[in-house]
């Protein structure tokens, strides 16, 4: 098999699960979480020299999986979709807690997708906006708006689900360190 | 309380570990990785055939108007198969040939349509034909410029007609459809809001015939983007139907790819951008970054010694290959783009002549050095490892010659030349080089990452001890 094959094959044995996950949490449909991560493969293993490591493999899959997840939605975006942003408030019931966490993942997935790109590397990754810029490739500042604007907006349109903004735009933690072949940091 | 959206996250998280089936995803990415490296590969090899092609390319001349939506120009070269096809025979494709094998579910062969009634105002439902692959837009042609006293845009895109069969296409009213990158528009809302209505004396484009023009499109009272917004433009081509008397229009939104451009002001004389102002959020590019694509500015952030800077010193050779740090500007659009890239061997001096034209896309005034642009070829830049090159040639011609150019993960080489000639390049203004190699230390140059590099002048530009140098790709 080539090499290529060969990596692709063991990230996905060991990391296979741990991606689709991700992806999952990012688009909330199976189907399309599977070929976001499909997508994301294609990113990484494209080129003649495949990651030499599973854990290089699976961070670069990773992070292909963030700027996938941003790019489709542009594309998907040039096709009609309705705009859930204005939608009625959800009130859901605080005393469940399962159905707190499903309409609060309900409201996140009817983010734009830097936002919810942002708030997944936030509050799933625990990064700092910092971190999420440095793996993004945008400005802190810019991150720290999306963080922001994205809680308000789950606050506005569906419920206030006792987050805080300033929370979302000051807390988390530093970037991971990405192993990479020659050691050089992501 | 804010932990409610890392208990959700998670939760959402082992839901989609248990939908997880191993195993599932293997066939598919092997097969899906295999055609994209087949394609990269075939991507390459165009190299060389830019070489027969690329007289057919120049001949398509941009049509300017201004103020107005104007008629499409056509390529006056057209294609053998397209003057042999020229008729409405059985052998044209229409309206009538994609609504037939079309449907409500996307697939791999599909774009998106709309089938609107022809009168006004029009009425549009959306559906999928099998059309990919008959459109291609060259993303270097397309730019935007922005008019905020006539709340405007004018949008200048290309389009190539690829199919096999002459299609019946009403090209002088092809629309763009343009976009903040992270905006939506909707292409039924653009067509239902088109007071025009279509002409009947309709003819056939062959393969290979080039459509470009420039179109005046009204942003209305609240623009969906502004001067420095990073736009991406996709097409609505009107393919006719056979049928005269037919009552209906079908429009294939042709998808400008990736490609975003910077909305340059088409008011005033637009700021001049420095070295200085590019770096401010630049950061680390490495070489194994597989995602950058194609919204990525790549530059060569170089610190030296000014007394070994050939550009501001005259007691070094005249060219210098340093390693510097490789960066990025931005991830938003790029800055330059390589428009054309042409390869002339001359078998009996042994010659290799790369001549090359790029583009200022910033939608700004950049001060580019062009008297010290160079044109890099890397003939093994995927293959060997950071620093390993056996050779690195850097020739005052403009030229610079490695198997990769990466030095570690994080730096490459650039050229700094003595001979300099700091420009103002327009937003939109092209400038061009020529390189010339031996052919015989680049045989296969077809194989080889052929980039452009450009520096940037500094606020300062008499320092010499850092040069940024712009970086972009013919081919990938």
């Amino acid at each position: 098999m080539s090499s290529w094959g060969a990596a692709l094959d063991a990230v996905l044995h060991q990391r296979g699960g741990a991606l689709f996950a991700y992806a999952f949490v990012l688009t909330g449909d199976p189907h399309a979480a599977e070929d976001l991560v499909q997508e994301a493969l294609v990113r990484v293993f494209r080129k003649g020299r495949a990651p030499q490591s599973v854990d290089a493999a699976h961070a670069y899959v990773k992070r292909a999986i963030q700027t996938s997840f941003i790019d489709t939605h542009r594309r998907a975006q040039a096709r009609p979709r309705p705009d859930d942003r204005t939608a009625e408030r959800v009130a859901p019931d605080p005393t469940d807690a399962a159905d707190l966490h499903a309409a609060l993942m309900e409201a996140v997935l009817s983010l734009p997708p830097r936002e919810r790109t942002c708030l997944v590397m936030r509050y799933f990754d625990g990064l700092s906006a910092v971190a999420i810029a440095e793996q993004l490739g945008i400005a802190a500042g810019s991150v720290r708006r999306y963080l922001h604007d994205g809680i308000a907006t789950l606050q506005r349109t569906h419920g206030d689900f006792g987050l805080d903004p300033s929370d979302a735009s000051e807390g988390g933690g530093e970037s991971h360190v990405i192993v990479s072949t020659k050691g050089g940091r992501r | 309380m804010t932990s409610v959206l890392e208990e959700a996250m998670a939760r959402r998280a082992t839901a989609g570990l248990a939908l997880y089936a191993p195993g599932s995803l293997e066939a598919a990415a092997h097969s899906r990785v295999r055609r994209a490296r087949t394609m990269r590969g075939l991507g390459i090899a165009g190299v060389a055939a830019a070489v027969v092609v690329a007289g057919a390319w120049g001949a398509v001349a941009l049509d300017g108007h201004r103020g107005a939506v104007a008629p499409a120009v056509t390529s006056p070269t057209p294609s053998p198969s397209a003057s042999s096809g020229a008729d409405a025979t059985p052998g044209v494709l229409t309206a009538e040939d994609l609504t037939g094998a079309g449907g409500t579910v996307p697939d791999a062969d599909s774009l998106p349509a709309y089938l609107c009634t022809s009168t006004l105002p029009r009425s549009c439902e959306e559906l999928f034909v099998p059309a990919r692959g008959l459109f291609s837009m060259a993303p270097g042609s397309t730019r935007v410029e922005v008019s905020a006293l006539e709340s405007s845009a004018e949008v200048t895109w290309e389009l190539t007609y690829t199919g096999d069969e002459p299609a019946r296409v009403a090209t002088g009213w092809i629309l763009p459809v343009a976009r903040a990158t992270d905006d939506y528009v909707g292409p039924a809302d653009t067509l239902e809001g088109l007071s025009i209505q279509l002409p009947q004396d309709l003819r056939d484009v062959g393969a290979g015939t080039t459509v470009a023009s420039s179109t005046v499109v009204s942003l209305g009272s609240a623009p969906s983007f502004a001067v420095g917004t990073a736009v991406i433009v996709d097409l609505l081509v009107p393919v006719a139907f056979a049928d005269p008397d037919a009552t209906r229009e079908l429009w294939i939104l042709v998808d400008g790819g990736n490609h975003p451009v910077t909305a340059s002001d088409g008011d005033a004389a637009a700021g001049t951008v420095t070295a200085d102002e590019l770096r401010t959020e630049a950061f680390t590019r490495h070489r194994e970054d597989y995602d950058l694509g194609t919204h990525a500015q790549t530059a060569l952030d170089c610190r030296l010694d000014a007394s070994l800077n050939p550009r501001t010193s005259t007691s070094v050779e005249d060219v210098s290959a340093p390693a510097c740090d490789a960066v990025v500007l931005t991830t938003e659009a790029p800055l330059i783009a390589v428009t054309e890239m042409r390869f002339d061997v001359d078998d009996v001096a042994h010659t290799l002549t790369v001549r090359w034209t790029a583009q200022n896309v910033s939608g700004q005034r950049l001060n580019l050095d062009t008297g010290a642009a160079a044109v890099a070829l890397e003939t093994e830049y995927e293959s060997t490892e950071p620093g390993a090159s056996e050779f690195l040639g850097a020739g005052r011609a403009g030229t610079l010659l490695a198997q990769t150019l990466w030095e570690t993960e994080t730096t490459r080489h650039g050229l700094l030349r003595r001979a300099t000639s700091v420009e103002t390049l327009e937003p939109w203004q092209l400038f061009a080089g020529t390189g010339t190699f031996d052919v015989r230390e680049v045989p296969d140059f077809a194989a080889a990452l052929a980039t452009v590099q450009v520096r940037v002048a500094g606020a300062d530009d008499f320092a010499g001890d850092r040069e940024l140098i712009l970086e972009a790709s013919w081919n990938n």
